[in-house]
């Protein structure tokens, strides 16, 4: 699948093909062909919507990045007045040079790879949610990878329109001061931020689950159930509501015994230290874990008059369940259930090599991730109780006392816990994706991304913010960026650092 | 002593439905609460003994003294030692076929429809608890 990586390296291809033209003797003549000044002005306007783009924060709400936004307000400012001096009229006998050639395949894949992103981003429009992708494109620092794209291209263009004649010239003083303005913001070439890895948003079809399915195929299969979960934004009834939390309580479960085993392995392979680290993780999954069931019970205790079929997401949250149990356990047809076999995997068959335990420890926070997600959305559901609640007044029951349609004191309970467990597993998945990424060796894209996405806070997590911060502000995001950056934001507890 | 030729009424029925299922699920709970991968493995029993009990509980015909014999069950399996436990959660398949049987008999000859749609909606969930156990 084409990610945002191929389609910007598509662009700056053809822009360095435009570089290299620009010292040809005969460039001002090809600069100043109406075809040329044409496509510059269609580069131009691609790269005033990313400046839009990112003046808008990406349409989602967000306390830090302002200096970013300012940026690209003046950039995007900028290119426009370059625009006013491209756009005119191409006689149609001008024929297509290579020149504009260049620049309109330069101008397609940027706008392509905007389009890409913008899969990821709620769209007023159409209703459509963001994805948790959308947390790390509005991520600051990949403000800064695109800034460095947006300069690149503009300076190119800039000098291209500066001889390209004294009716377009105007145009590059604005392009080149575009490029200035972006250039201007700090940007670390060695820092991986995950942007190229990001591809079409597309849901998977669900691979059901079948029995000796390999490790690698488990993993594919996980992964496809944690992306069809996380995209299912639909209104869940009672009875979804408390089939995912019983399968979150399970996957919880079994993440805890995948992470135990993680550990174990760390020690095993010779780095006591990370698998010390391991400890606090584990401790407060054990807290995490005894909530859960809290959050399960009181919704077994709830009463949902007319049993509406469960739908969508728990066949999904069903093979997640199984496929992780199939992981952890050497049964290869492992469900859960009174006679499910209970000896576990070998760590060392499981994890042979220190990435293959950044693998799955990738796994185990993907499928944390998930969990939080059903936690993130707690309000939905308590709102669908109370609702209930509220429409069917228990008066009477015929076997006494009072019908449990969402009693307060349950309510109040899903209150509780519900944030609770949202508040430390943003601190666990966050611990463990520090932890991956010291282990992994190489911080490739697509590592960096998923980790990113599952630490930094869903848009739908932020939307419901409730949720006691406190805990992750006491060193969970250790990692702080550098202090030197002139245009660092202070800080928000409820953000980690956009560093990770 | 009734008559017992014939069928038993329709409200002790669902009371001793009511009570096994109560049973049930208080054992699942116990046999969780024991071991460290408890919920993992009946967590999901648990919950569908859950729903059973909570669809009968819509059941018009159901006696109001079915509350009070679920709880002297339960309470009984607070006593339980570990050896009765393990027993005991041999017999649940047995137990949720029985129930699912005796469910979908009382559908058919119920003459009130909720009671119908009670009955099968919590005969569908002792179906999905005693594939826990197979």
């Amino acid at each position: 699948m084409a990610t945002f990586g191929q389609l910007a390296a598509v662009a700056d291809g053809h822009r360095s093909e435009v570089h290299e033209a620009l010292r040809r003797p005969d460039i001002a003549v090809q600069a100043g062909r109406p075809s040329s000044v044409t496509e510059l002005g269609r580069l131009a306007r691609v790269l005033t919507r990313y400046t839009d783009r990112i003046s808008r924060g990406f349409g989602l709400p967000s306390d830090d990045g302002a200096s970013a936004r300012d940026i690209a307000r003046q950039a995007g400012a900028s290119l426009r007045h370059a625009t006013a001096y491209l756009d005119r009229p191409t006689p149609d006998a001008d024929q297509d040079t290579s020149l504009a050639q260049s620049l309109r395949a330069a101008a397609v894949a940027l706008g392509c790879g905007l389009d890409l992103l913008d899969t990821h981003l709620p769209s007023p429009d159409s209703g459509r949610a963001p994805t948790s992708v959308a947390a790390v494109i509005s991520a600051p620092d990949v403000a800064a990878d695109l800034f460095h794209l947006i300069g690149d291209h503009a300076t190119t263009a800039g000098q291209l329109a500066i001889k390209s004649g004294p009716a377009s010239r105007p145009a590059g003083q604005f392009l080149l001061r575009a490029a200035a303005l972006t250039g201007m913001f700090p940007h670390d070439h060695r820092h991986e931020t995950g942007l190229q890895a990001v591809s079409l948003l597309e849901i998977p079809d669900r691979i059901p689950p079948e029995a000796d399915e390999d490790r690698d195929q488990l993993l594919t299969g996980i992964d496809a159930s944690v992306r069809r979960l996380d995209a299912s934004q639909a209104e869940g009834s009672v009875t979804t509501w408390r089939y995912l939390a019983r399968a979150a309580t399970i996957t919880h479960e079994l993440d805890l015994h995948l992470v135990a085993m993680l550990r174990l392995r760390l020690e095993a392979l010779g780095d006591p230290q990370s698998a010390d680290r391991l400890w606090p993780v584990l401790k407060t999954m054990n807290r995490m874990s005894s909530r859960w069931r809290t959050i399960a019970r009181t919704w077994n205790e709830l009463t949902a008059e007319f049993h509406t079929p469960v739908i969508g997401p728990a066949t999904d949250a069903s093979d997640l369940v199984i496929r992780l149990g199939r992981l952890g356990y050497t049964d290869p047809t492992w469900k859960p259930g009174h006679r499910a076999q209970p000896a576990p995997t070998d760590p060392a068959q499981l994890a042979p090599t220190l990435s293959d335990v950044a693998r799955l420890g990738l796994t185990a926070i993907t499928t944390l991730g998930t969990c939080n997600n059903i936690a993130a959305r707690h309000r939905h559901a308590i709102n669908d109780v109370a609702r209930i609640r509220t429409l069917k007044n228990p008066k009477t029951s015929p076997i006494g006392g009072p019908r449990k349609h969402g009693r307060r004191e349950e309510i109040v309970r899903l209150r509780y816990h519900y944030p609770a467990n949202h508040a430390d597993g943003r601190e666990v998945i966050s611990r463990l994706a520090h932890l991956m990424r010291e282990i992994a060796p190489e911080p490739d894209p697509a590592t960096t991304l998923a980790l990113r996405s599952a630490a930094l806070p869903s848009p739908a997590a932020l939307a419901s913010a409730d949720c006691p911060a406190s805990s992750l502000v006491d060193g969970a995001f250790g990692i702080s960026p550098p202090a030197s950056s002139p245009f660092r934001q202070p800080a928000d507890p409820q953000r980690p650092s956009p560093r990770l | 002593m009734n008559f017992t030729a014939t069928k038993p009424e329709p409200a002790s029925v669902l009371e001793e439905v009511y009570a096994d299922l109560s049973r049930t699920k208080a054992l699942i709970t116990r046999a969780i609460d024991r071991t460290p991968d408890g919920y993992i493995r009946l967590g999901f029993a648990e919950g569908e003994a859950s729903d059973a009990l909570s669809a009968l509980r819509v059941a018009p015909s159901l006696p109001s003294t079915a509350a009070c014999r679920a709880q002297t069950m339960t309470d009984a399996v607070a006593g339980m030692t570990a050896e009765d436990i393990t027993a005991a959660l041999d017999q649940i398949a047995a137990t949720a076929d029985r129930v699912c049987a005796a469910l979908i008999g009382l559908a058919e000859t119920s003459p009130d429809a909720s009671d119908v749609v009670a009955c099968l909606d919590a005969a569908r969930y002792a179906g999905r608890l005693r594939e826990q156990f197979e």
